[in-house]
């Protein structure tokens, strides 16, 4: 119903638009079909004002040709067309994310039945403490054996370069 | 199926994720009975401790003109690639202070670098999205600059860090801002594997930082700005081995422990952890409580070679060196005399582990070494 009032609004505003045009020829004629101005009145203001209630009447009717059912019927299906499409998009993405929580639940749940037969962190604790202790570090002041003579390789010779071997800087 | 309805089992599924993250966290607060800290009280171990003139500065690089944003040494020959703001990369003889290369790269927007394994080529990433690898023996071309060996292309987002497979020059793998790990073969360019992504499992958020496990070259920790960390195998694309939660801020850095069974991590929350890789227990924090109200980030970690010693570099110019069994900081290398200007922004250890190398946004390279007596037990 509220469609075609549109249709109704749009045939009304195309003979309100003639109407004027019509109007406006008549007084044109009226008032200045003495004078010599009349023709290059004529030119400059007739020739655009045409133009514009042409294209004017052309967009208004072209809504109203027979050739699109849907819009004469009905504008529900036009729009529920485009938000149809905007749903299929909207689902598709939910679907892709309710796949992925899906999986991250599966995950979660192989991860609790594992935890359970885990060990306490104390044992790693325990394995760390054994492994550090038992390395050779040369950046340590109390280390264990043996030294590598390489360690103060840093301490030797000339520390600072004679030169630059790169031309480009 | 509406979308009505699937909205309603999206947010069934959301709560059943929830609740069994919950159950997980409490299961695994059960079991963490200690930390690294009180068992290595309860052996009464004595902390680290350093002299005025123990760990000192014994070489500066100076050559960038811009920040330096990523440095990596050779397994062999004490050489160091850096990667700076200024658009270059930089292969130094860290003994001598020499440059033997200075590659003009073809984006000047790097953020990461790395040396392959037999120290004959260099690659780098940034935010052109694609890893380049130079071949240092290869003719230069008629301006001078070192070509493009080979072009890694194929992520959608900036490559944060990127890392050789030990032990060959032929793979590497980078992470990137696409939320993903990638292992690339550099004869083929083609990506081998994926790990994560819009059709996999993994992270939620940019890929900050990438570690290799040096005893088991398959498996490797990624740190991502979804302030988890997780464990994968080179093996399996599909999904992560296990997913490290803890940290309350992106995960800027993380290393492997030289034994290979733990790694370590930074953050923008201002902490450090340490998780086992076997179990997934955080075994330990490293946090320094600070007196105003801004925490600095950790930008970069490294652990010395028995892994006792964790640096971590942070924005606020310190770097800190933290003795691991004790959590305690026992040296301030930000602080110490003939330190950086400015902030620290990448660590690194040299492959014997007597050297450890500092980048600075004050553009300088610094090489710290043990100076002191030693005493060997």
């Amino acid at each position: 119903m509220f469609f075609s009032l549109i249709q109704q609004a749009k045939k009304l505003l195309v003979l309100a638009l003639l109407c004027f045009f019509f109007c406006y020829l008549f007084l044109q004629r009226l008032y200045f079909a003495q004078t010599q101005i009349f023709w290059r009145f004529v030119l400059f203001l007739d020739f655009p004002f045409l133009l514009l209630l042409a294209v004017s009447i052309g967009f208004i009717t072209k809504e109203m040709q027979p050739g699109r059912p849907q819009s004469v019927v009905s504008p529900i299906p036009q729009r529920s067309h485009s938000s149809q499409a905007a749903d299929t998009r909207g689902k598709h993405r939910i679907q892709a994310e309710l796949k992925r929580l899906e999986q991250e639940a599966r995950f979660l749940e192989e991860e609790l039945e594992l935890i359970e037969r885990m060990e306490k962190a104390s044992a790693a604790c325990k394995e760390m403490f054994s492994n550090v202790e038992s390395r050779p570090d040369p950046l340590l002041p109390i280390t264990n054996g043996p030294i590598n003579p390489m360690w103060d390789q840093w301490f030797e010779g000339p520390q600072e370069a004679q030169g630059c071997k790169c031309w480009i800087l | 199926m509406s979308v009505a309805e699937l909205k309603e089992k999206h947010a069934a599924a959301t709560e059943t994720v929830n609740n069994l993250r919950e159950r997980l966290k409490q299961r695994r607060q059960q079991l963490l009975d200690t930390d690294v800290a009180t068992y290595a009280r309860s052996q009464g171990k004595s902390p680290v401790t350093f002299g005025p003139t123990d760990l000192v500065c014994c070489r500066t690089l100076q050559g960038h003109t811009g920040k330096v944003y990523s440095l990596d040494w050779t397994p062999e020959r004490n050489r160091i690639v850096s990667a700076s703001q200024d658009g270059r990369l930089i292969v130094w003889n860290a003994l001598t202070s020499q440059k033997t290369h200075a590659i003009k790269l073809p984006c000047a927007w790097v953020m990461t670098c790395a040396f392959s394994p037999t120290g004959q080529s260099v690659a780098c990433g940034g935010l052109d999205s694609m890893c380049s690898i130079f071949n240092l023996n290869s003719p230069t071309d008629r301006d001078g600059n070192l070509p493009v060996s080979k072009t890694l292309s194929g992520h959608k987002g900036y490559v944060s860090c990127c890392q050789y497979v030990p032990d060959e020059d032929i793979h590497i793998i980078t992470s990137s801002g696409d939320q993903t790990c990638v292992l690339w073969d550099i004869t083929t360019g083609l990506r081998t594997s994926v790990f994560g992504g819009e059709f996999q499992s993994g992270h939620t958020a940019d890929v900050l930082s990438v570690s290799i496990n040096g005893s088991n070259s398959r498996m490797f920790v990624s740190g991502s700005c979804d302030a988890t960390a997780r464990l994968w195998d080179t093996r399996v694309a599909s999904r992560a081995v296990r997913t490290f939660h803890g940290h309350e801020g992106d995960v800027n850095t993380v290393k492997f422990f030289p034994d290979g069974n733990r790694f370590g991590t930074g953050s923008d929350d201002g902490t450090c952890r340490l998780f086992d890789i076997r179990t997934g227990h955080q075994l330990q924090v490293y946090y320094q409580q600070h007196g105003d109200n801004e925490v600095p980030h950790v930008t970069s970690i490294a652990f010395s070679i028995s892994g006792r010693l964790l640096f971590a570099g942070y924005s606020n110019g310190d770097c800190y060196v933290w003795d691991t069994l004790l959590e305690r900081v026992v040296l301030n290398l930000g602080s110490v005399q003939n330190s950086h200007e400015e902030r620290i922004s990448c660590l690194g250890l040299s492959a014997n582990g007597s050297a450890l190398c500092t980048g600075s946004w004050d553009t300088n390279l610094k090489i710290w070494a043990f100076g002191g007596h030693r005493k060997v037990i």
